[in-house]
């Protein structure tokens, strides 16, 4: 049986000819195969290049480091995760891989947070994100009711009119305050006035008395003797 | 094949006296220690087909380590109706495929790999080393069906019947896929005539 496909210029003995290449036929079939090859240009041309691709088939070569055969014996032969891994889906029946499959889905959809929405349309939306979706807040309605209007404009001018209160209250507690300064201030001085005024006075009265005590008595006065040093000189 | 490649190998002296298949049998009884002594016997032809298959050297080792795992549990499925060495390899190679189908590796064009090795060609003298890296890449550019039965008959040296066991397919089939592997590796690597 053969079922492989072969090149065009297949010699029929071209079987004869690989086992004669790797030394597998008896004396007698190699005899006759040699015999062949004298006839044959094409099996004696397909010996000579097969030797030659043989020979440079014979140039790689590998060193292999055996490892596993001491690791066997000291029992540290262990199938790395991914063998693991493997071997545990093999051994499982297909059922099993059915659910693990299903879960692993699960999973991956529940981290990725994969939402399936159904639209009004009759159609679905499917959105996913690595974070959580959060509730989207609908946007502001672009036409504003009436009544919302007018309760912004009286909050606005609720806003202005406190504004405008504080501001004159403000002003008039610093009124006062000057009126109050300049009132002070203006009662010292007429006290001050008042006081520079009576002793101006006594002065004056002094004088006149010690002038009138000098007319009627003398040299010493009754004024020089209540208001020594006063006498104006 | 299998008792001369195992001499050669470097097993011990008491490996050699056994058969792999007294040894499965030892391992079978209650004796696990003794299926060491096939992963010291083989672990260095597997890890050499896996890496030839694969072309990474951490890949063909876990390969390696998941192919005797495999083998050690399910040693109670084999019957010995097959040897030892090609229910191992039909393991390897099965583990081989699955890391080859998680990769999904197109295999390079014919046309393409012709056109690398013309501009290759040209650089001039041609190093040993050089020739392995294009005989690696020139195999890793055929269909996974050739490139197995070259590595199987050139590097692991097994018989068309071996072959045939591990793959499962008929000896003539395990020829032809042999026969026109070579006939693309002699246009792949026709411009390696001058070098060899």
């Amino acid at each position: 049986m053969n079922e492989e496909k072969t090149p065009s210029a297949m010699c029929e003995m071209s079987e004869k000819l690989i086992a004669y290449l790797y030394r597998e036929l008896s004396a007698d079939e190699a005899s006759a195969f040699e015999a062949h090859l004298k006839a044959c240009a094409q099996c004696a041309q397909d010996l000579r290049d097969f030797e030659r691709v043989r020979q440079a088939l014979a140039e790689w070569q590998i060193t292999p480091v055996p490892r596993v055969a001491s690791e066997f014996k000291s029992g540290l032969l262990r199938p790395s995760f991914r063998q693991a891994l493997r071997q545990l889906l093999l051994a499982m029946p297909a059922w099993g891989r059915v659910m693990l499959g299903g879960a692993t889905a699960l999973l991956l959809l529940a981290l990725f947070n994969v939402q399936l929405e159904w639209t009004p349309e009759g159609g679905f939306r499917f959105r996913a994100s690595l974070f959580p979706l959060r509730a989207v807040e609908p946007a502001p309605s672009s036409e504003m009711s009436a009544r919302e209007r007018q309760q912004i404009e009286q909050l606005i001018a609720d806003m202005f009119r406190d504004a405008e209160q504080r501001r004159q209250e403000a002003l008039a507690a610093s009124l006062q305050e000057m009126t109050e300064r300049l009132r002070e201030e203006q009662r010292a001085a007429l006290a001050d006035f008042v006081q520079k005024w009576n002793a101006e006075q006594r002065t004056q009265w002094a004088v006149l008395l010690r002038e009138l005590e000098r007319r009627r008595y003398g040299v010493l006065t009754f004024a020089d003797l209540f208001f020594p040093g006063q006498d104006g000189n | 094949m299998t008792d001369a490649l195992r001499r050669r190998e470097g097993s011990g002296a008491e490996d050699v006296a056994l058969s792999d298949e007294c040894i499965v049998e030892r391992v079978r009884q209650g004796e696990v220690e003794a299926f060491g002594t096939l992963v010291g016997r083989w672990e260095n032809r597997i890890y050499r087909l896996a890496l030839r298959l694969l072309e990474h050297p951490e890949d063909a080792r876990e390969v390696t380590q998941e192919t005797f795992l495999a083998a050690f549990r399910k040693l109670h499925q084999f019957r010995g109706r097959a040897r030892f060495s090609s229910w191992l390899y039909r393991i390897a190679l099965n583990c081989c495929y699955d890391r080859l189908r998680e990769r999904r590796v197109e295999p390079i064009p014919l046309e393409e790999a012709e056109s690398i090795a013309a501009e290759e060609k040209v650089l001039g003298q041609i190093h040993k080393k050089q020739v392995a890296e294009r005989v690696r890449r020139a195999l890793h550019a055929l269909p996974v069906e050739m490139r197995q039965v070259i590595i199987l008959k050139e590097y692991e040296e097994l018989t068309f019947e071996e072959i045939a066991e591990i793959l499962d397919i008929p000896v003539s089939t395990a020829k032809t896929r042999l026969y026109a592997g070579l006939d693309h590796l002699r246009k792949r690597l026709e411009w390696l005539k001058d070098a060899l």
